[in-house]
């Protein structure tokens, strides 16, 4: 862009009153003694040209592709702070959609498994405090309702522990960077056993 | 016998989970969309004999894709798979006619559902 204002202030420069006589001769000497000089309306042409094409691609890089990013980085920011409410536009029509449609995609599958942990949790906390209430109704019962009190509580401690090992499942959904589990632990990749 | 489903959900990770429940249950997974939209056309040009379907998607959500589906086949079997509140939303369940509503963290019931079929 800079190349084509100078272009353009050289062949106005040339033009300026005064200087046109000789600009001419000078171009007629050229001519005559076969000289490869530009002319000087074809150097306007062309600089002007240059200078309309230059303000093009700034226009076109800024709106498809800058200013785009931008925002993109705006609404990623906010989604690694947890604002998982966030989503990209990905029907700009530019070639940044693909990108923004991951993304989304990634949030997501983010916002799932929090929801399937809340919901995990939850039914196990029940579960949990239900067992409490048969444990402390224990004492005051007779052999036959405590066997069946007994019963009752095993058959929560059961369920609560097919809901933990749901969240295990959906945690081993995940591929995990330098981590590796295994039973109920975590390591990190090279020290699994 | 195996049923052919399509499976609904806007999250990669679940529609794995839940293709993996169902295939360990004996069934075919013929299709997956990730929203509203694509759940209609696939089911236009799949004709399967379950859907599973999420609620909160992104564009058209479960309930207005499952609306269509019914619109254009009324005899569409259709399960909601969500990890939204099931009483809050049991009436628009009934309303559609769909044959039931699964908490994504206990997806397994969705076998029994399809086993009575």
């Amino acid at each position: 862009m800079l190349a084509a204002i100078l272009v353009l202030l050289l062949s106005a420069s040339l033009q300026s009153p005064g200087k046109a006589e000789r600009s001419s001769a000078a171009y007629a000497a050229a001519s005559v003694d076969g000289e490869n000089h530009l002319p000087q309306p074809l150097a306007i042409c062309l600089g002007g040209l240059l200078f309309v094409g230059s303000i093009g691609l700034w226009w076109y890089v800024e709106r498809r592709l800058l200013t785009p990013l931008e925002d993109m980085a705006g609404v990623v920011a906010a989604m690694s702070e947890g604002h998982l409410d966030q989503t990209l536009d990905a029907e700009t029509g530019t070639e940044l959609d693909c990108l923004a449609d991951e993304i989304n995609s990634f949030s997501v599958n983010q916002q799932e498994g929090l929801l399937m942990v809340w919901n995990q949790a939850g039914a196990s906390l029940q579960g949990l405090q239900s067992t409490s209430e048969h444990l402390a109704q224990l004492r005051s019962l007779d052999t036959a309702s405590q066997k069946q009190a007994h019963a009752a509580i095993e058959a929560e401690i059961g369920n609560a522990s097919a809901q933990l090992k749901e969240i295990q499942e959906l945690v081993r959904s995940y591929y995990l960077y330098d981590v590796c589990l295994e039973e109920q632990k975590a390591f990190a990749a090279n020290d699994a056993e | 016998m195996g049923k052919r489903i399509l499976i609904v959900d806007d999250s990669s990770i679940m529609r794995k989970m839940i293709k993996q429940t169902l295939a360990d249950g004996g069934h075919t997974i013929i299709g997956e969309a990730k929203n509203g939209a694509d759940a209609v056309s696939l089911y236009k040009e799949l004709r399967p004999d379950v859907v599973t379907m999420d609620i909160t998607m992104r564009g058209m959500d479960g309930f207005a894709a499952a609306d269509e589906i019914r619109r254009y086949d009324g005899q569409a079997q259709i399960v909601f798979l969500s990890n939204l509140d099931e009483e809050k939303y049991s009436q628009d369940v009934a309303r559609i006619g769909a044959l039931g509503y699964v908490n994504k963290h206990e997806a397994k019931q969705i076998l029994s559902i399809i086993a009575k079929l």
